[in-house]
């Protein structure tokens, strides 16, 4: 070997002990060497990933009173900077994780609840969370010694162990950030007004929904019982910790349920409920302070009608689209979660083992009264899933 | 199989140098090749099998071709037109099918499935060059291996650079072949590791934002003006970092295996007229299509159709190269007016009573030619013409919101809807594209490299950045850490799944 190939050697080993080292000094747990996720380094998430792993680092520095916990329709309904919002509920911290399965919903609720006395748990729940994610790249066999990028697994988890780029990567975000800016201050309302004026609420709703015909009609028995059973432990131990858990099913546009039905996992979306509700009774025996509560019902809310495609100004009350309701939304869930809404209008209903079939069959009957009275919109969503 | 993959960086690379220089030391020249053939074979067979036996069967009906017009007395012209003809009807067939089943969008998606045979067109345009210089006696005598080995390379053998046999059969025979030399190895992988870090670092960051504007548009969305001339920018950056990465990682691969490959670019970004650009952009590509293309058809005798008509069929043959859409077409057609416009630009001034002198603005005839390959990008890019026109229709709007005047205005949108880090990324494209030196320039102290061009680049504009203008590669410890933090920034953002561009053509 000549002197130069030495001199690279050295570099390159040099190179990799400083990082090391350095990793090591801003990760001393190893919360991200262990998390395996992108912050979305460069294009942020408007492009792909997102920056959890930034929270990861800042849920240290934070002590909630009150833990929103859900996928990015908590992040985008629920604004915890709200001054009466904070004045109940005392300091709150929104956990919502945009794209997250309940399996990644549970680890991270988890890492907050180990560390401080969460008062109130809100866990905004829907059935995409307990549906498989995106199908592996090019059918890439896991038991394989290779990964689905052609690494050596064995030598992808030793550099792993030394390098971290998510480390790297989120602790210089949390660095740059300014000290006092808000933790993840639920929906930036600025960011989905400018989507608003450029494509304007049908547009965006058809994007989305799109996405999620996919993420819909993709299920797996073995993948759906793990992650009930995750979120069956999670109330156990939130009772444990004298944590008060709502859980609530997310208030979906009807367009979303249309979607659920066409792509034919209505049944599992209903069983899926039941299954919620008879665990929720099943603590509530135990003494567990925890509730379930039902915003995907068939509302005047949820049935709000969207613009026509071009009409870039009509603002809609409750929603940015089907998929993702707004902040006055989230304040009216917040509001009949805690029974500060005297209206019964059956829109957050509070389910039960005994209550839950008689509920269902007014869905159902509900549902078939749209589908015979909304015959455009049910081949609009018919269209889109084909 | 990727170059910027784990599994070719940490397995099949070592394991083909290891054999490469073991094999070619223990069973001698014909071992080597050998090793390197079944390698080469391997690399192509890791994206599709199926596809490996379509190349095998070109292989050998070329290969048997050829040997047939060095042979024979009569008929050697017929003979040539029909296995060149065979040839074009192969790339024209996978062509139609990408045209019909993928569309641009296909193509140009860096993680899509791939439609047709890798390389098919590089692979096409090198045995045709074969049997063109085997019909006008320029070739040596060569072994079957040789010309397989030619062929199948596995360095240039997707993307190029497009080779000459007579470039690289004599190299496959000189001395000293599989005698391992620390400097040839030393400059490879630093060659590698600098098209490695343009490819991983540069072109796969400003990737997602270029794929989501153009999705976007095809998909119907309107997009806001300013995202539009950053996409259409950010393609252009990014299919030169894309396609020269490549191009320096095979040169580099070859010089760690002792063969010297022609360099593909120089700096294209600084051309400052069509005719320069595209002696520097695919050089190897431009000289094919002046040696088998232009220069035949200019001299034709049958039919004389002149040097503009032989100029406009050479550019709309390049259209048509990659790829049957109607994009390409007017792309191919744009660029020949746009030639015929530079090379007529005296004519032109005088009858419009100018006086017109070369290279009075260096700057400015480098910016005109940078913005005009942007705007042609965006045909080039696009799925079909009604992508490109909502492209071009939401620019013209960024450029009138430009001169209404309102600046604060302008600048408070550019804020509001572009990503900093996107325009962050294309001004830094942008510094190295004008003020770095390429990479012909930055090892021009330890390798000069084949090249196939006639004539040589016109004088460019200043460098934007003079200091760096002046530093050039060197076997030193500085090098050498430069090297290894590029390596591992490299590693470090590797994805594993971004293919290169041009890997469908």
């Amino acid at each position: 070997m000549n002197t130069y190939l030495r001199y690279f050697a050295g570099s390159l080993v040099a190179i990799f002990l400083l990082g090391a080292a350095v990793n090591f000094s801003l990760d001393p747990l190893g919360y991200f060497r262990n998390h395996g996720m992108h912050p979305g380094f460069l294009l942020k998430e408007r492009v792909w990933g997102d920056d959890r792993t930034v929270y990861d680092l800042s849920i240290n520095t934070y002590r909630p009173d009150t833990l929103i916990a859900g996928n990015s329709r908590v992040k985008r309904g629920f604004a915890v900077d709200d001054r009466q919002l904070t004045e109940r509920l005392g300091v709150i911290l929104n956990l919502g994780l945009p794209g997250a399965r309940f399996d990644e919903l549970d680890r991270y609720i988890r890492i907050v609840l180990e560390d401080h006395a969460v008062r109130h748990l809100v866990i905004g729940l829907d059935l995409g969370q307990f549906l498989p994610d995106r199908e592996l790249v090019g059918g890439f066999a896991p038991e394989l010694w290779l990964d689905a990028d052609g690494f050596p697994i064995w030598l992808k988890k030793l550099a792993v162990a030394l390098w971290s780029k998510n480390a790297f990567l989120a602790s210089a975000k949390v660095m740059l950030r300014p000290y006092n800016i808000t933790l993840n201050g639920g929906a930036n309302p600025d960011t989905m007004l400018e989507k608003l004026e450029v494509s304007g609420h049908r547009r965006m709703t058809r994007k989305v929904e799109a996405h999620l015909a996919r993420r819909y009609s993709r299920f797996d028995q073995e993948v759906y019982v793990e992650r009930v059973a995750a979120l069956n432990a999670l109330l156990a131990d939130a009772c444990l910790n004298n944590t008060d858990v709502g859980l609530f099913i997310s208030p979906m546009h009807i367009r979303q349920l249309l979607l659920i039905r066409e792509v034919g996992h209505l049944g599992l979306f209903f069983n899926w409920k039941i299954q919620l509700a008879d665990m929720v009774s099943q603590h509530q025996k135990k003494g567990c302070r925890v509730t379930l509560t039902d915003f995907s019902t068939i509302s005047s809310f949820t049935s709000e009608p969207f613009p026509e495609l071009g009409d870039n100004q009509h603002r809609m009350q409750w929603y940015w689209e089907s998929s993702h309701y707004n902040h006055e939304m989230g304040q009216m869930v917040i509001d009949r979660l805690w029974n500060h809404d005297a209206s019964h209008d059956g829109f957050g209903k509070n389910l039960t083992a005994e209550n839950i079939a008689g509920w269902l069959d007014e869905e159902r009957n509900n549902l078939n009264a749209l589908v015979r009275s909304q015959p455009m919109l049910v081949k609009e969503i018919s269209d889109l899933v084909r | 199989m990727l170059f910027n993959s784990y599994l070719f960086l940490l397995v099949f690379l070592p394991l083909v140098l290891a054999g490469f220089y073991g094999v070619g030391h223990l069973a001698g020249r014909t071992g080597g090749l050998l090793w390197l053939v079944v390698a080469s074979l391997i690399f192509y067979a890791s994206w599709e099998l199926s596809y490996l036996w379509l190349l095998l069967a070109s292989l050998f009906f070329n290969y048997f071709a050829a040997q047939l017009i060095g042979k024979l007395s009569r008929y050697r012209r017929l003979c040539l037109w029909i296995a060149v003809l065979a040839n074009v009807a192969l790339l024209f067939y996978f062509k139609l099918v990408i045209a019909i089943f993928g569309g641009n969008g296909a193509a140009f998606s860096t993680t899509h499935h791939i439609l047709i045979p890798l390389g098919i067109s590089f692979i096409t345009f090198q045995q045709i060059a074969f049997l063109v210089d085997t019909y006008k006696g320029k070739l040596r005598e060569g072994s079957a291996l040789e010309y397989v080995l030619f062929i199948t390379f596995f360095p240039q053998l997707i993307m190029g650079p497009i080779v000459h046999y007579r470039e690289l059969q004599p190299q496959f025979r000189k001395a000293g072949l599989f005698r391992w030399n620390p400097d040839n190895f030393s400059l490879g992988m630093c060659i590698f590791i600098v098209g490695l870090f343009k490819k991983v670092v540069l072109a796969d960051s400003i990737a997602p934002f270029v794929d989501g504007v153009y999705g976007g548009v095809a998909q119907g969305e309107s997009i806001a003006p300013i995202d539009a001339w950053a996409a259409a920018l950010g393609f252009t950056l990014q299919i030169y970092f894309d396609f020269s990465a490549y191009s320096d990682m095979a040169i580099g691969l070859a010089r760690m295996l002792n063969i010297n490959l022609p360099i593909n670019f120089d700096a294209p970004y600084r051309a400052v007229n069509r005719f320069d650009y595209w002696r520097r952009w695919h050089i190897s590509f431009g000289a094919f299509m002046r040696q088998y293309v232009f220069f035949p058809l200019a001299r034709a005798k049958t039919f004389k159709v002149g040097h503009v008509g032989a100029l406009a069929v050479t550019t709309l043959v390049s259209g048509f190269w990659h790829g049957l859409g109607a994009t390409f077409i007017v792309w191919g057609a744009l660029q020949s007016l746009l030639m015929l416009g530079v090379h007529y630009r005296g004519v032109i001034a005088g009858k419009l009573g100018l006086s017109f002198r070369k290279k009075r603005f260096p700057w400015f005839s480098m910016l005109l030619t940078f913005l005009v390959t942007v705007l042609l990008g965006v045909l080039f890019r696009s799925s079909d013409l009604q992508v490109a026109f909502g492209m071009y229709e939401q620019m013209v709007v960024a450029v009138q919101t430009t001169f209404s005047g309102d600046i604060v205005a302008l600048y408070q949108h550019i804020d509001r809807t572009v990503d900093r880090w996107v325009l962050i990324n294309l001004v830094l494209m942008l510094l190295i594209v004008w003020g770095m030196p390429s990479t012909r320039r930055l090892f021009a102290r330890h390798w000069t490299a084949l090249d196939q061009r006639t004539s040589s680049s016109e004088k460019t504009a200043p460098d934007l950045l003079p200091w760096f203008r002046h530093q050039a590669f060197g076997l030193n410890p500085r090098w050498a850490i430069i090297m290894a933090a590029m390596l591992c920034s490299a590693l470090i953002f590797m994805s594993g799944t971004s293919r290169f561009i041009y890997y469908q053509f």
